[in-house]
């Protein structure tokens, strides 16, 4: 079969844009910082998340490709009546709010796909003082 | 030493020293700001009247106050977001907020609704997080009833009775205690008295109870408020 230059140039431009899409630079890992633990107690770590009810306990969490930039990402609640979990003003800290005791998972999505997954606890405060 | 050196740096010092024991702010947990609290009414909050001379540890359950947040001149909000009056809702873009079920915004600013450890968050006009506190919410285990009369800044004493004459009239108020210690807050207090009527007649009004001698006789006064409630007996001496 004889191709065409028109053809030709098609297939060069594909693999060209084929090899740059395989260069482009995908999740990588999440860095997770100490978390500053409420009055109460709390942690936010691999292993997943609990903040007493009615505390806030931040954490600085970073996202990075596999070129080592960092990248945008978002953390969310499935159940935003049991944990907020909002922006801190500093840049890459974030605060799990325990609204009322329950179980939810958190998604952290970076270059908007969900890449971690975490679990959040709500429990009581220890004693009422 | 250069004298005017030396000088202008005592009076800085001296400068600063002033402005840290005048600050009644308590330092946010996240560094960023520093929240007043502040409620108007009675003896439980001459102290804390305006901007409190410190931020209190413990509120009564029921009671109201108000809390505002001064950013640090170093945070990323503007100098005009400095020194904002928060009692409730958003004022230049920062809101005031509590956080879950132990604390929540009522007509006169916060209420403290549930026992245990509330938090009180400010954030700015996109919703992020600039800084927060916390405060216990306790229960009273003491109404302290005391003459209304009593002049600014004084420490009143407890009345556990009240002795009257049919010619005057006597204005009470009450604070709620934990451990001998004031608790914070504007505590709603109700006022009953038992019998109804015949002896003395009360007017209820803000917290404070105006005794009004009718007949000779006894009667039972009692204060309620934080969940706690205090009697106080009452004689008429013809």
């Amino acid at each position: 079969m004889k191709l065409s230059s028109r053809s030709l140039a098609g297939l060069v431009l594909a693999v060209a844009l084929s090899s740059l899409a395989g260069c482009t630079a995908q999740y990588d890992h999440t860095d997770i910082g100490q978390a500053r633990a409420s009055v109460l107690g709390g942690r936010v770590d691999r292993q997943g998340i609990t903040v007493p009810e009615g505390m806030i306990v931040t954490v600085h969490m970073v996202s990075y490709n596999d070129d080592n930039n960092i990248m945008p990402m978002t953390l969310r609640a499935a159940d935003p009546t049991i944990l907020d979990v909002s922006n801190v003003v500093s840049d890459h800290d974030f605060a799990f709010i325990g609204l009322k005791q329950g179980t939810t998972d958190v998604e952290l999505r970076a270059d908007d796909r969900v890449v971690l997954v975490m679990q959040a606890v709500v429990g009581p405060q220890p004693s009422a003082p | 030493m250069n004298f005017r050196l030396l000088a202008m740096t005592t009076l800085g010092v001296l400068a600063a020293a002033g402005c840290s024991s005048t600050d009644g702010s308590k330092a946010g947990e996240l560094g960023n700001g520093g929240f007043y609290f502040a409620c108007t009414d009675a003896v439980s909050c001459t102290r804390y009247s305006d901007d409190a001379e410190k931020f209190p540890k413990a509120v009564s359950v029921g009671s109201s106050f108000q809390v505002r947040f001064t950013p640090k001149s170093s945070s990323s909000l503007s100098a005009s977001d400095s020194h904002i009056n928060l009692t409730t809702g958003t004022d230049r873009g920062i809101t005031i907020s509590p956080v879950g079920e132990y604390i929540s915004r009522g007509p006169n600013g916060l209420v403290a609704l549930k026992l245990g450890y509330g938090t009180i968050t400010a954030r700015d006009a996109s919703g992020q997080l600039i800084d927060f506190v916390n405060i216990r919410v306790a229960k009273p285990d003491a109404l302290v009833v005391y003459d209304a009369a009593v002049a600014h800044g004084e420490t009143p004493s407890r009345i556990e009775s009240l002795t009257m004459s049919l010619s005057g009239s006597r204005q009470l108020r009450a604070f709620a205690q934990e451990k001998n210690s004031v608790l914070a807050g504007s505590l709603s207090v109700e006022w009953t008295v038992e019998p109804k009527s015949g002896v003395v007649d009360i007017i209820d009004s803000d917290g404070e109870v105006t005794i009004t001698p009718r007949a000779a006789g006894t009667a039972k006064l009692t204060a309620s408020g934080g969940t706690f409630s205090q009697e106080i007996s009452v004689e008429v001496k013809p």
